[in-house]
């Protein structure tokens, strides 16, 4: 009991011990969800661990896994539902909040919502949340019930995943992407800390990114900041903010046009490189099967791409089809990359030309094109580099064309989801040997190019939707590549409501947890949107800013309270990538729920049968769940989330493994397999390097965005990647001198642990969590010293305030803000004032956003002003 | 030409899985001839509407009857002609596909194939319909 904080053993009766047990479940600090052993003493929770027997975190805890006890224990959490009393709502406004019952909330509430439905669904707007509340199919479960088009996760995706997420599915068929840590050598990161600090499969990635250092894995860093990744680097390479696809390009040119080092099978049989494109853009199809065409260098003839073998397919060369001259999208590729000289890498990046070249030429050379490896006894393609980016390169205007440009990287030297390679998170699995259930593979479209096997939601990133005229409240209709939305709050949501010619308005917000005022942009922005509910519902463990809004609040359970079937799944979120273990951990509850706290999930389902949609929202979860036979949940009768959970359990890995089995041993696990952890050698898919919906796509949203009067730049739908400024890059105000950006911190996980003391302090003690890190030598130039207290000032007069950090270990031109601090929720204390406000540089309109995915800017131009010298 | 640096011994492995394929992929082609035309007599359908759809459909609970060799996509478009257009807009995209984010239970059974024909075991078949929604980020 020495490990245990006298604060918990004063409540635990340590004198008659009953109860002393380990339990599995799992993680709930960010959405990694890594596995864990709580150590529960007499009804408390006195310690958790990472479990060694998962291979999610396999055995590993992070500082904030091991503080989630703290958040736990929190007195600021919420225990009763209340209702505000002042009908006043705004920042900073007390809502006077009255405890009342809780059917006194749910009668409140269903009436509400029941009357809405009659309206109309789409007016309720659902509003989730990343990573207070992992389980992510009771909110789609609900929307699908109730009817309602409109939902959101806040600031995830709009941040971290709008290209991310398009680009790692469209081209590894998985949400997200990484080293092939047990085989790369060399890794190139583009803005990401995938093994560093944060991320999916966090503590797993952490282990083998160490091994593979160990093992003598080159890890180059390509970041403005060389904080959690770049100070664990071989080499930081310090980039201008936002620039990612100026460097990835010129390193492809260097690949393509000056090495000539490229994988000539790969790019025949796993890409549209070889498929004809005539001066329109568009490929060259078969008028009789409108498949694209080819040209086979055996036959000297055009021929459909499923007809020839991939080996006789022309990657050069410019030819007649039909009347029509075209020519392989290789070639388009190769002078297309002409543009970007290392030179012009060096002028848009401020990375001088030589090392453009030199880091293109290691990784040229380390891919080792033509090798393979025997593994298990199966031979696969060796390539032992990855390019990785994350959110800190997508996250821009430009944001899929910088993660697509890295990308390229792997794909040209035949580098993707191969031994050593780029793999995203399990993109193929053979399924659970007992069953056969959770199969799932890539698969070809009619036009040869992959379909995604597993993903997020119903429907996959590829083939892209048509646009259409919107009719969901973020304008996702209108921009099929988007799934967060800028809309969701942004100063010009009702000028394009009106605009695109809405019947209705959003009125009812349900809060899943999201804390939408701080996670988007500038609170200005957020707070009028807020304002614009009827109604605000909010399920919250904290009372936070968001939730200040709210007329009425649920107090949610934490994930210590919490059973859930399926803490890790899909496998391609956040189950480690690479050879191991398929592994399906649950969570389950820990400890009773407190006070007078209930789980969301289950509060949805007594809302469902309030409001007379039981049977929808069964039906819906058995179609989430994809739930067979006996297992499907009956129409009329209301379940609690566990026995939901128990049908799930049963239904993937047999009748003997339901819940309870779960409880008692925590997991399954079974081998992966060589051929289903390097799956593409052995999949008949194909993926585009050249765009060519883009052309189409472009064409259409114009053609209904045009008469509106909404501009859409074509330049954003060229079927081949560049580097295009953002709205930062462009402005020349004087002493706007700093391109702003924020981080994730290693301590934090965004804005949910701000409030957990142990991981105040460790903020505390970081020089840089809370504080504003400048260079040194800049800010000394500037007169400014560390502690000193400065603003910061975006153009269009948004500014935040923090105390002066300078260091060696920053671009120049970069003024890093670890996100997401400064809160100033009345009820979350050990938060509140601390640290900076990034997101209140950030504007939230149209100009600042992607013209093609929605994605928010998340760099800001910047003047800094010297308010106070440090203390 | 490209220069890598040892000899191409992926290059076989990479096209193995991308041998040409060719032919007809018209699933309903590839039946014997009996399989494709039996089984003429009408089928029931017992049709439940759920979440969106139900609150545009006059009556979310329908029968039906379609031909024996219907398929999924027969089955579509008879309750769109019975619910009338703007449930049968539902189920399509601008461009006339099926939207992808529309599940529907045949028996129980998720059937995303829109050629797979319907069976019968003698009495009504039970249909269940629900348009999946969701934002996907994170």
């Amino acid at each position: 009991m020495d490990d245990v904080p006298q604060n918990l053993t004063d409540s635990a009766d340590t004198t008659d011990k009953v109860d002393d047990k380990w339990i599995s479940s799992s993680c709930s600090l960010c959405y990694s969800s890594c596995s864990i052993k709580a150590h529960r003493v007499n009804g408390t929770v006195v310690k958790i661990e990472g479990n060694p027997e998962s291979e999610v975190g396999k055995g590993r805890l992070c500082g904030k896994g091991v503080s989630g006890i703290m958040s736990h224990y929190d007195p600021n959490r919420l225990n009763k539902p209340m209702k505000r009393t002042n009908p006043e709502k705004g920042k900073g406004i007390d809502p006077m909040w009255e405890e009342i019952s809780w059917d006194e909330a749910l009668d409140t509430v269903a009436e509400k919502l029941k009357a809405l439905r009659e309206d109309d669904p789409r007016k309720l707007f659902i509003m989730r949340t990343t990573t207070v509340m992992t389980q992510h199919i009771p909110p789609f479960a609900f929307m699908s019930a109730f009817g309602t088009p409109n939902a959101s996760a806040a600031g995830g995706g709009l941040h971290c995943g709008n290209g991310a997420h398009l680009i790692s599915g469209i081209m590894h068929s998985s949400w997200s992407i990484v080293p092939d840590f047990q085989y790369c050598n060399y890794a190139v990161y583009f803005g990401a800390s995938k093994g560093h600090a944060a991320g999916h499969a966090s503590c797993s990635n952490m282990t083998m990114a160490a091994d593979a250092r160990a093992r003598g894995m080159k890890m180059v860093v390509v970041d403005p900041f060389a904080n959690q990744a770049g100070a664990n680097s071989t080499e930081w390479v310090p980039i201008r903010v936002g620039t990612d696809a100026g460097l990835a390009l010129s390193m492809a040119n260097v690949l393509v046009n000056e090495l000539e080092m490229y994988d000539v099978a790969y790019l025949k049989a796993k890409t549209n490189m070889p498929y004809l494109i005539g001066d329109d853009t568009r490929y060259i199809r078969d008028p009789e099967t409108n498949k694209p065409m080819v040209w086979d260098s055996e036959t000297g003839q055009a021929c459909t791409f499923d007809a020839t073998d991939s080996a006789d397919m022309a990657l050069e060369g410019t030819y007649m089809v039909d009347g029509k001259q075209c020519r392989p999208g290789f070639v388009l590729m190769k002078e297309h990359l002409k543009t970007y000289t290392v030179e012009r890498g060096e002028e848009i990046t401020t990375i001088p030309a030589e090392n453009i070249r030199r880091i293109a030429t290691e990784f040229a050379e380390e891919a080792r094109i033509g090798s393979t490896i025997v593994i298990d006894g199966v031979t696969v393609p060796y390539r032992p580099v990855a390019a990785i980016a994350f959110r800190g390169s997508q996250g821009h205007k430009n944001s899929t064309y910088n993660m697509l440009s890295v990308d390229l990287l792997n794909h040209l030297v035949g580098a993707a989801d191969v031994a050593g390679g780029c793999l995203g998170f399990n993109p193929a699995c053979d399924g659970y040997p007992e069953t056969g259930r959770l199969k799932y593979i890539p698969h070809p479209d009619p036009d040869g190019l992959m379909i995604t096997g597993s993903w997020m939601g119903p429907h996959g990133p590829y083939p892209i939707n048509d646009p259409a005229p919107p009719e969901r409240v973020g304008l996702q209709n209108l921009f099929p590549m988007a799934m967060g939305s800028v809309f969701q709050a942004s100063t010009d949501q009702e000028e394009m409501w009106e605009k695109f010619d809405f019947d209705y308005r959003p009125e009812f917000l349900l809060n899943l947890g999201a804390n939408q005022i701080m996670s988007v942009g500038n609170s200005e922005a957020t707070e009028a949107s807020l304002k614009k509910f009827k109604f605000i519902v909010s399920f919250d463990i904290f009372a936070t800013e968001t939730t200040e809004f709210a007329d009425i609040v649920f107090p949610d359970c934490g994930y210590l309270e919490t059973t859930d079937s399926r803490s890790n799944f899909p496998f391609i979120f956040s189950l480690p990538a690479g050879l191991g273990d398929w592994c399906w951990p649950i969570r389950q509850e820990v400890v009773e729920p407190e006070g007078e706290r209930r789980l969301f999930a289950d509060v949805l389902q007594e809302l469902a049968d309030r409001i007379g949609i039981t049977p929808d929202l069964n039906a819906a979860y058995n179609a989430w769940f994809e739930l067979e036979g006996e297992n499907r949940l009956k129409p009329d009768r209301k379940y609690t989330f566990a026995e939901i959970g128990d049908h799930d359990l049963k239904d993937k890995f047999g009748p003997d493994k339901g819940l309870e089995y779960f409880k008692e041993h925590g997991l399954v696990k079974w081998p992966k397999k060589p051929n289903e952890v390097y799956w593409r050698a052995f999949t008949d898919v194909r993926v585009p390097l050249y765009w060519e919906w883009m052309t189409d796509t472009w064409e259409k949203t114009v053609a209904i965005a045009g008469p509106k009067g909404l501009d859409i730049p074509q330049e954003y739908y060229s079927p081949l990647p560049d580097w295009l400024p953002c709205p930062s890059h462009e402005c020349n105000h004087e002493d706007f001198d700093f391109y702003a950006f924020y981080y994730r911190d290693i301590v934090h996980t965004n804005s949910l642990t701000m409030e957990n003391a142990w991981l105040d302090e460790a903020a505390q003690l970081d020089p840089y969590s809370y504080n504003i890190a400048i260079n040194a030598g800049v800010g000394r130039e500037k007169g400014l010293q560390s502690g000193d207290l400065i603003s910061v000032e975006n153009e269009h007069g948004h500014k935040v305030e923090g105390r002066a950090r300078l260091t060696e270990t920053i671009h120049p031109e970069g003024l890093g803000i670890g996100a997401c601090a400064g809160h100033w929720a009345r009820r979350m204390p050990t938060a509140k004032g601390k640290g900076v406000f990034f997101n209140d540089l950030v504007e939230l309109d149209w100009e600042h956003s992607s013209p093609n995915n929605l994605t928010v800017d998340l760099c800001a131009k910047v003047k800094v002003t010297k308010l106070e010298a440090a203390q | 030409m490209n220069k890598i640096l040892g000899p191409d011994e992926s290059a076989p492995i990479w096209y193995s899985a991308s041998s040409k394929r060719g032919g007809n992929t018209d699933s309903s082609a590839d039946l014997p001839a009996d399989e494709a035309t039996e089984n003429s007599a009408d089928i029931t359908l017992n049709i439940a509407l759920f979440g969106y759809l139900s609150t545009k459909a006059e009556n979310d609970r329908l029968t039906l009857s379609v031909p024996g060799n219907a398929k999924v996509r027969d089955v579509i478009e008879t309750i769109g002609e019975a619910c009338g257009p703007e449930i049968a807009a539902t189920f399509n995209n601008d461009s006339g596909e099926f939207i992808e984010c529309c599940r529907i239970f045949v028996e129980g059974v998720l059937l995303d194939d829109l050629e797979a024909r319907i069976s019968s075991k003698g009495g009504p078949t039970d249909i269940e319909i629900i348009l999946l929604m969701a934002n996907e980020a994170g």
